[in-house]
């Protein structure tokens, strides 16, 4: 009864499978890493034309330059020797090679695109103020000690944020209409505050009433010697800034995607699982959260874009060395190289951070398709 | 004659409401024997669905009473923990073609591996075994096998509805509740379905229930047909009496309103709704309705059994009471 064709047949066509989704997921990610680089460049390219007023700023310091050449004319007596005609072609020329020499001499729309490829290679030269804690100068030394702060905090507190999230959010669809459910959807506008408010609060009970845990900072100072006690003494100085994040962020995620595993759990092959002896484990599993996961890649995309955002505040409350305490010190001691260098590394990271969750989203919907063959069934 | 397969007794499936009970199946008891095929048919809403539904223990969350007896093949499965239910009913032995099973797939599943999971969940298959086995009714359906590997939404809706049928006959299942497998397409697709099922009833030996709104369709393939009104099921009856000879007036009704081809007749309706579920009439649940009521109706109607093996709910057959004839 059995065919045996299709038994010798399935190897080859799992491959083949396999192969397809491959290819699909491959060409997905490239185009959509080609359009958020484009995002990127544009974003990056409408910073540089704000800043310098569209090229006017080029206009003042050609201003500047003049008054300041005046200025040191008039200072200097020996210009009382010259003619009036021979200081002004003094002065004419001193100017000229003084624009020059700033670069103000070519067209702003072409020194735009320079600075434009110096900011996104962060080919950024020389801070104005702010050193590195090595003592360097240079602004990509400056970021890179800064970078890897603020991954160890927002990828950790992103991660806990989507699995705790998920996990409470089926917990809740199980048994939606209990008194936790009710807790959850009540406590929903929480969101309404960013994360770094809840994390002053955090800061007043569990450091300054309770004891328990550093105010702020990354590591204990003077930092302990060993590997496990600077693991230990770092993930402790976490738990107040990623409980931040999470408070600010749970609630409304929980609420929202429990609503979306009970949407998703009423569809008719649910009740087609049920019907063809599936435990309710596997129900769950293949039936409830796959199809709703695309969703919920998407909702969280969301979440992640305003909680970027929300580092820069969350970052120097907690007094966390990382690029977004640096850019509020710029900002502060208006390091006109390093604000543009947070700007742009700001704009990668979060480009970043939607590729990925494209990639998990193309891996996870294989309805996900190129030119416009994003049919829902 | 083949043996009783399922033997459902006093079926009673209630949905609790906020405005009382909903007696979506009340008191059904029919016999089905093995290898028949019958027909549930009603209009929307009188408790066709419920009933597929109750026999497959999918219940809402909200149910009021859930009573009665299902013997299938020997057995009260009623009985059974959901557990037992679960592993040794659902699919193995009672699988069904849910309505709308165009959206019975899983999106996000491959077409194969939805088809082969009962297999390695209950008879614990090997995956070749499994994907020989649905290659196998999928050509018994009428697709193609390269259609296998894809995602339900390269599908049209009446392959989808193929590969569904395809689905509940993977696993050899003894019984398998049809629930309006085509209403939703167009009448091509439909006469071809229904030659799929023809096809599969002739060629295996499986039990179907079919549950439809279309009695013409439903003629093809019944050996019995059921008529369900208000929740109850009013007559039973086999195939060939109830086509040409039916017994209540809500039947007879029913099949005036069917257009036929080779008849030049007049169709009729029946005037007024089905009354609510909610609190039903005590008396025969058609009586408002029924051009042929007498006092009696006011009063709740036994089951009558008719000298051709059919079983009907009206006073008008019931030979203890007064029977007048309008």
């Amino acid at each position: 009864m059995l065919n045996i064709g299709t038994t010798q047949a399935a190897p080859a066509a799992a491959r083949s499978r396999i192969r397809d989704s491959v290819s699909r997921v491959f060409k997905y990610t490239a185009v959509r890493g080609i359009t958020l680089l484009v995002t990127v460049v544009i974003a990056v390219y409408l910073t540089i034309l704000i800043a310098n007023g569209g090229g006017y700023v080029d206009e003042m310091r050609k201003g500047q330059i003049r008054e300041q050449v005046a200025l040191e004319m008039s200072s200097n007596p020996e210009m009382a020797l010259l003619t009036i005609q021979q200081r002004r072609e003094l002065e004419n020329s001193l100017v000229e090679s003084r624009i020059k020499r700033a670069g103000l001499d070519r067209p702003f729309f072409v020194r735009s695109f320079e600075y434009l490829w110096d900011g996104l290679t962060l080919n950024l030269g020389r801070a104005e103020y702010l050193v590195s804690d090595s003592g360097s100068r240079q602004v990509r030394n400056i970021l890179g000690e800064r970078l890897a702060p603020t991954l160890l905090l927002m990828a950790s507190g992103q991660l806990l944020l989507f699995f705790s999230g998920m996990s409470i959010a089926l917990f809740l669809s199980r048994r939606y209409g209990s008194l936790l459910d009710r807790i959850v959807i009540a406590l929903a506008p929480t969101s309404t505050a960013p994360a770094w408010f809840y994390g002053i609060f955090l800061i007043l009970i569990f450091a300054g009433l309770l004891g328990w845990l550093p105010f702020s900072g990354m590591i204990d100072a003077p930092p302990p010697q060993g590997f496990l006690p600077r693991t230990l003494s770092i993930l402790k100085h976490m738990i107040l800034p990623v409980g931040a994040l999470i408070v600010s962020s749970i609630f409304p995620m929980a609420y929202s995607w429990r609503t979306f595993f009970l949407i998703y759990s009423s569809e008719d092959y649910v009740e087609m699982a049920k019907a063809k002896g599936l435990s309710d484990r596997q129900i769950e599993r293949r039936y409830v959260l796959r199809p709703t996961l695309p969703t919920i890649v998407t909702s969280f995309a969301l979440t992640l874009i305003t909680l970027w955002v929300g580092a820069i505040v969350l970052e120097t409350v907690f007094a966390w060395p990382g690029i977004g305490r640096l850019t509020q010190q710029a900002i502060n001691m208006f390091d006109t190289p390093v604000i543009v260098a947070t700007t742009v590394i700001y704009a990668y990271l979060l480009a970043l951070t939607l590729f990925l969750l494209d990639i998990i989203y193309s891996l996870v919907d294989p309805r996900v398709k190129l030119g416009g063959g994003g049919t829902r069934s | 004659m083949s043996k009783v397969l399922l033997d459902v007794k006093n079926l009673k499936l209630y949905f609790r409401t906020r405005l009382g009970p909903v007696q979506a199946v009340d008191d059904v008891s029919f016999q089905l024997r093995e290898g028949r095929t019958l027909a549930v048919v009603g209009e929307s809403g009188c408790g066709k669905t419920s009933l597929a539904k109750a026999i497959l223990r999918l219940l809402p969350r909200n149910i009021h009473t859930y009573s009665g007896s299902i013997v299938f093949d020997g057995v009260d499965i009623m009985k059974f923990d959901d557990e037992r239910f679960r592993q040794e009913i659902r699919w193995t032995k009672i699988a069904m073609v849910p309505q709308a099973s165009m959206n019975s797939l899983n999106p996000v599943l491959r077409i194969e591996d939805q088809l082969a999971e009962p297999l390695l969940i209950h008879e614990k298959l090997t995956r070749q075994q499994a994907a020989a086995r649905v290659a196998e009714v999928f050509k018994i359906v009428g697709l193609p096998t390269d259609f296998l590997s894809r995602y339900p939404f390269e599908l049209s809706g009446g392959m989808r509805q193929r590969a569904t049928i395809a689905m509940a006959l993977a696993s050899n299942p003894k019984l398998v509740v049809l629930d309006e497998p085509s209403s939703a397409l167009d009448l091509l697709t439909q006469a071809n379905l229904m030659n799929v099922l023809k096809k599969i009833k002739q060629e295996t030996n499986t039990t179907f229930i079919l549950i439809t709104h279309d009695i013409g369709t439903a003629s093809e393939l019944a050996d019995e047909v059921a008529v369900m009104y208000a929740g109850e099921m009013i007559e039973y009856a086999s195939a060939e009496y109830f086509y040409t000879d039916a017994h209540h007036p809500y039947s007879q009704k029913l099949m005036a309103s069917v257009p036929t081809l080779r008849e030049d007749k007049e169709l009729g309706f029946i005037p007024g709704q089905p009354p609510s579920l909610i609190k039903p009439p005590t008396g025969c649940r058609f009586a408002a309705r029924c051009e042929r009521r007498f006092e009696k109706c006011s009063e709740h109607p036994n089951i009558t059994h008719m000298g051709d093996g059919s079983t009907v709910q009206c006073w008008l057959h019931d030979k203890t009471g007064e029977v007048k004839h309008a």
